[in-house]
Protein backbone atom coordinates (compact mmCIF):
# COMPACT_ATOMS: atom_id res chain seq x y z
CA UNK A 1 0.00 0.00 0.00
CA UNK A 2 1.50 3.29 -1.05
CA UNK A 3 0.96 6.12 1.36
CA UNK A 4 1.52 9.81 0.71
CA UNK A 5 4.66 11.13 2.36
CA UNK A 6 4.18 13.42 5.30
CA UNK A 7 6.78 16.05 6.06
CA UNK A 8 6.09 17.03 9.63
CA UNK A 9 9.13 15.80 11.43
CA UNK A 10 9.28 12.45 9.72
CA UNK A 11 12.44 11.12 8.16
CA UNK A 12 12.89 10.51 4.45
CA UNK A 13 9.24 11.09 3.66
CA UNK A 14 8.20 8.00 5.58
CA UNK A 15 5.66 8.39 8.36
CA UNK A 16 7.70 7.55 11.43
CA UNK A 17 5.81 9.49 14.02
CA UNK A 18 6.38 7.60 17.24
CA UNK A 19 3.26 5.71 18.31
CA UNK A 20 3.26 7.23 21.77
CA UNK A 21 3.37 10.73 20.25
CA UNK A 22 0.66 9.83 17.76
CA UNK A 23 -1.48 8.40 20.56
CA UNK A 24 -1.22 11.63 22.54
CA UNK A 25 -1.98 13.82 19.52
CA UNK A 26 -4.87 11.70 18.34
CA UNK A 27 -6.53 11.48 21.74
CA UNK A 28 -6.17 15.22 22.22
CA UNK A 29 -8.52 15.87 19.26
CA UNK A 30 -11.80 14.71 20.84
CA UNK A 31 -10.70 16.15 24.20
CA UNK A 32 -10.15 19.55 22.57
CA UNK A 33 -13.53 19.43 20.82
CA UNK A 34 -15.31 18.54 24.09
CA UNK A 35 -13.45 21.29 25.94
CA UNK A 36 -14.48 23.84 23.31
CA UNK A 37 -18.11 22.74 23.43
CA UNK A 38 -18.18 22.85 27.25
CA UNK A 39 -16.68 26.36 27.28
CA UNK A 40 -19.10 27.53 24.60
CA UNK A 41 -21.98 26.08 26.63
CA UNK A 42 -20.84 28.05 29.69
CA UNK A 43 -20.75 31.23 27.57
CA UNK A 44 -24.24 30.57 26.20
CA UNK A 45 -25.56 29.84 29.69
CA UNK A 46 -24.14 33.13 30.96
CA UNK A 47 -25.73 35.00 28.06
CA UNK A 48 -29.07 33.28 28.83
CA UNK A 49 -29.11 31.86 25.32
CA UNK A 50 -30.28 28.31 24.65
CA UNK A 51 -27.28 26.06 25.24
CA UNK A 52 -25.71 23.58 22.85
CA UNK A 53 -27.07 20.85 25.09
CA UNK A 54 -30.57 22.27 24.77
CA UNK A 55 -30.31 22.39 20.99
CA UNK A 56 -29.00 18.85 20.88
CA UNK A 57 -31.74 17.68 23.19
CA UNK A 58 -34.34 19.26 20.94
CA UNK A 59 -32.74 17.42 18.03
CA UNK A 60 -32.79 14.24 20.13
CA UNK A 61 -36.50 14.66 20.82
CA UNK A 62 -37.15 15.18 17.11
CA UNK A 63 -34.95 12.25 16.02
CA UNK A 64 -35.01 9.58 18.73
CA UNK A 65 -33.89 6.81 16.37
CA UNK A 66 -30.83 8.76 15.24
CA UNK A 67 -30.01 9.56 18.86
CA UNK A 68 -30.34 5.87 19.74
CA UNK A 69 -28.00 5.11 16.85
CA UNK A 70 -25.43 7.54 18.22
CA UNK A 71 -25.63 5.95 21.66
CA UNK A 72 -25.22 2.54 20.01
CA UNK A 73 -22.08 3.75 18.21
CA UNK A 74 -20.67 5.15 21.45
CA UNK A 75 -21.46 1.94 23.32
CA UNK A 76 -19.93 -0.19 20.58
CA UNK A 77 -16.77 1.92 20.59
CA UNK A 78 -16.43 1.83 24.38
CA UNK A 79 -16.97 -1.92 24.36
CA UNK A 80 -14.53 -2.40 21.48
CA UNK A 81 -11.81 -0.25 23.02
CA UNK A 82 -12.14 -1.29 26.59
CA UNK A 83 -13.62 -4.69 27.00
CA UNK A 84 -11.68 -7.80 27.71
CA UNK A 85 -11.69 -10.48 24.97
CA UNK A 86 -11.60 -14.22 25.02
CA UNK A 87 -8.24 -15.48 23.84
CA UNK B 1 -28.01 32.53 40.22
CA UNK B 2 -30.85 30.03 40.22
CA UNK B 3 -30.50 26.38 41.19
CA UNK B 4 -30.70 25.28 37.58
CA UNK B 5 -28.04 27.75 36.51
CA UNK B 6 -25.80 26.61 39.35
CA UNK B 7 -26.19 22.96 38.26
CA UNK B 8 -25.34 23.98 34.71
CA UNK B 9 -22.26 25.97 35.66
CA UNK B 10 -20.90 23.31 38.02
CA UNK B 11 -21.47 20.50 35.50
CA UNK B 12 -19.99 22.35 32.54
CA UNK B 13 -17.08 23.75 34.55
CA UNK B 14 -16.28 20.26 35.84
CA UNK B 15 -16.27 18.91 32.28
CA UNK B 16 -14.11 21.82 31.08
CA UNK B 17 -11.60 21.39 33.92
CA UNK B 18 -11.47 17.64 33.32
CA UNK B 19 -10.77 18.16 29.62
CA UNK B 20 -8.11 20.78 30.40
CA UNK B 21 -6.36 18.42 32.79
CA UNK B 22 -6.49 15.64 30.21
CA UNK B 23 -5.10 17.95 27.52
CA UNK B 24 -2.27 18.90 29.87
CA UNK B 25 -1.55 15.23 30.59
CA UNK B 26 -1.61 14.40 26.89
CA UNK B 27 0.30 17.29 25.39
CA UNK B 28 2.65 18.65 28.05
CA UNK B 29 5.17 15.78 27.76
CA UNK B 30 5.41 16.51 24.03
CA UNK B 31 5.99 20.21 24.64
CA UNK B 32 8.41 19.68 27.52
CA UNK B 33 10.38 17.03 25.64
CA UNK B 34 12.64 14.50 27.30
CA UNK B 35 11.67 11.05 28.38
CA UNK B 36 9.29 12.00 31.17
CA UNK B 37 5.81 10.69 30.64
CA UNK B 38 6.76 8.63 27.61
CA UNK B 39 4.37 5.87 26.74
CA UNK B 40 5.59 2.54 25.52
CA UNK B 41 3.10 1.60 22.83
CA UNK B 42 3.44 -1.70 21.01
CA UNK B 43 1.52 -2.96 17.96
CA UNK B 44 -1.52 -5.13 18.55
CA UNK B 45 -1.93 -4.10 22.21
CA UNK B 46 -4.13 -6.57 24.10
CA UNK B 47 -7.49 -5.41 25.50
CA UNK B 48 -7.66 -4.80 29.26
CA UNK B 49 -8.14 -7.70 31.65
CA UNK B 50 -11.67 -8.69 32.65
CA UNK B 51 -11.69 -6.85 36.01
CA UNK B 52 -10.54 -3.46 34.71
CA UNK B 53 -12.79 -3.89 31.64
CA UNK B 54 -15.84 -4.17 33.84
CA UNK B 55 -14.67 -1.13 35.80
CA UNK B 56 -14.29 0.99 32.65
CA UNK B 57 -17.65 -0.06 31.24
CA UNK B 58 -19.32 0.55 34.60
CA UNK B 59 -17.79 4.04 34.79
CA UNK B 60 -19.07 4.79 31.28
CA UNK B 61 -22.61 3.63 32.13
CA UNK B 62 -22.75 5.41 35.51
CA UNK B 63 -21.52 8.73 34.13
CA UNK B 64 -23.77 8.45 31.07
CA UNK B 65 -26.72 8.08 33.46
CA UNK B 66 -25.47 10.93 35.66
CA UNK B 67 -25.12 13.24 32.67
CA UNK B 68 -28.57 12.23 31.51
CA UNK B 69 -30.06 12.96 34.93
CA UNK B 70 -28.41 16.37 35.03
CA UNK B 71 -29.96 17.09 31.64
CA UNK B 72 -33.34 16.33 33.16
CA UNK B 73 -32.67 18.70 36.06
CA UNK B 74 -31.38 21.46 33.80
CA UNK B 75 -34.13 21.43 31.23
CA UNK B 76 -37.28 20.45 33.04
CA UNK B 77 -39.87 21.65 32.25
CA UNK B 78 -38.98 21.67 28.57
CA UNK B 79 -39.17 24.99 26.81
CA UNK B 80 -37.90 25.71 23.34
CA UNK B 81 -36.81 29.30 23.07
CA UNK B 82 -36.94 30.71 19.55
CA UNK B 83 -33.50 31.83 18.36
CA UNK B 84 -32.33 34.20 15.65
CA UNK B 85 -30.98 32.93 12.33
CA UNK B 86 -27.43 33.86 13.38
CA UNK B 87 -27.60 31.90 16.61
CA UNK B 88 -29.24 28.95 14.88
CA UNK B 89 -26.35 28.92 12.38
CA UNK B 90 -23.84 28.98 15.25
CA UNK B 91 -25.52 26.00 16.88
CA UNK B 92 -25.71 24.12 13.61
CA UNK B 93 -22.01 24.84 12.95
CA UNK B 94 -20.91 23.61 16.37
CA UNK B 95 -23.00 20.46 16.17
CA UNK B 96 -21.85 19.80 12.61
CA UNK B 97 -18.19 20.21 13.57
CA UNK B 98 -18.68 17.82 16.47
CA UNK B 99 -20.31 15.10 14.36
CA UNK B 100 -17.81 15.70 11.54
CA UNK B 101 -14.93 15.14 13.98
CA UNK B 102 -16.52 11.90 15.16
CA UNK B 103 -17.01 10.79 11.54
CA UNK B 104 -13.37 11.59 10.70
CA UNK B 105 -12.12 9.63 13.69
CA UNK B 106 -14.26 6.64 12.73
CA UNK B 107 -13.02 6.87 9.13
CA UNK B 108 -9.44 6.92 10.38
CA UNK B 109 -10.18 3.90 12.57
CA UNK B 110 -11.43 2.02 9.51
CA UNK B 111 -8.37 3.01 7.43
CA UNK B 112 -5.96 2.16 10.24
CA UNK B 113 -7.58 -1.23 10.79
CA UNK B 114 -7.38 -1.97 7.07
CA UNK B 115 -3.75 -0.85 6.68
CA UNK B 116 -2.45 -2.80 9.67
CA UNK B 117 -4.28 -5.83 8.33
CA UNK B 118 -2.67 -5.45 4.88
CA UNK B 119 0.77 -4.60 6.23
CA UNK B 120 1.63 -5.73 9.77
CA UNK B 121 4.37 -3.10 10.06
CA UNK B 122 2.13 -0.23 8.97
CA UNK B 123 2.62 2.85 11.12
CA UNK B 124 -0.94 3.99 10.53
CA UNK B 125 -2.39 2.39 13.60
CA UNK B 126 -6.13 2.20 14.27
CA UNK B 127 -7.40 4.35 17.10
CA UNK B 128 -8.15 1.20 19.08
CA UNK B 129 -4.42 0.55 19.47
CA UNK B 130 -3.76 4.08 20.67
CA UNK B 131 -6.65 3.98 23.12
CA UNK B 132 -5.57 0.62 24.52
CA UNK B 133 -2.01 1.91 24.82
CA UNK B 134 -3.25 5.00 26.67
CA UNK B 135 -5.36 2.87 29.01
CA UNK B 136 -2.40 0.63 29.73
CA UNK B 137 -0.01 3.53 30.32
CA UNK B 138 -2.34 5.94 32.10
CA UNK B 139 -5.30 4.07 33.57
CA UNK B 140 -6.76 6.79 35.81
CA UNK B 141 -6.67 9.59 33.23
CA UNK B 142 -8.32 7.09 30.87
CA UNK B 143 -11.10 6.48 33.40
CA UNK B 144 -11.53 10.25 33.77
CA UNK B 145 -11.77 10.64 29.99
CA UNK B 146 -14.29 7.81 29.66
CA UNK B 147 -16.38 9.30 32.47
CA UNK B 148 -16.28 12.85 31.06
CA UNK B 149 -17.16 11.84 27.52
CA UNK B 150 -19.95 9.52 28.68
CA UNK B 151 -21.42 12.20 30.98
CA UNK B 152 -21.42 14.77 28.20
CA UNK B 153 -22.97 12.44 25.63
CA UNK B 154 -25.55 11.26 28.17
CA UNK B 155 -26.31 14.89 28.92
CA UNK B 156 -26.70 15.84 25.28
CA UNK B 157 -28.83 12.91 24.29
CA UNK B 158 -31.27 13.31 27.13
CA UNK B 159 -34.77 13.13 25.72
CA UNK B 160 -36.98 15.67 27.36
CA UNK B 161 -40.53 14.70 28.23
CA UNK B 162 -43.08 16.27 25.90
Amino acid sequence: VSLPSLDIGFTEGRPELEPQVAARLLLSIPVTVLLAVALLDIFLEAKKWPSISQRLQTWTSDHPLLAAGLVAVLGALVGHFLFWQFK
Amino acid sequence: VTRKELISYVFLAAIAVLMLVLLYELLWPLVAGGNSGRWQCSPHPPPPQLGPSIGYITAAIVFFAAGNLLGLLRYHPAADTPVSVGKALLYQAVITVFFFTVALLLLYEAIGTWLTDVNQSSLWWPITWYVRCAIEQAAWPAVAAISGVSALVGHWLHRRPA
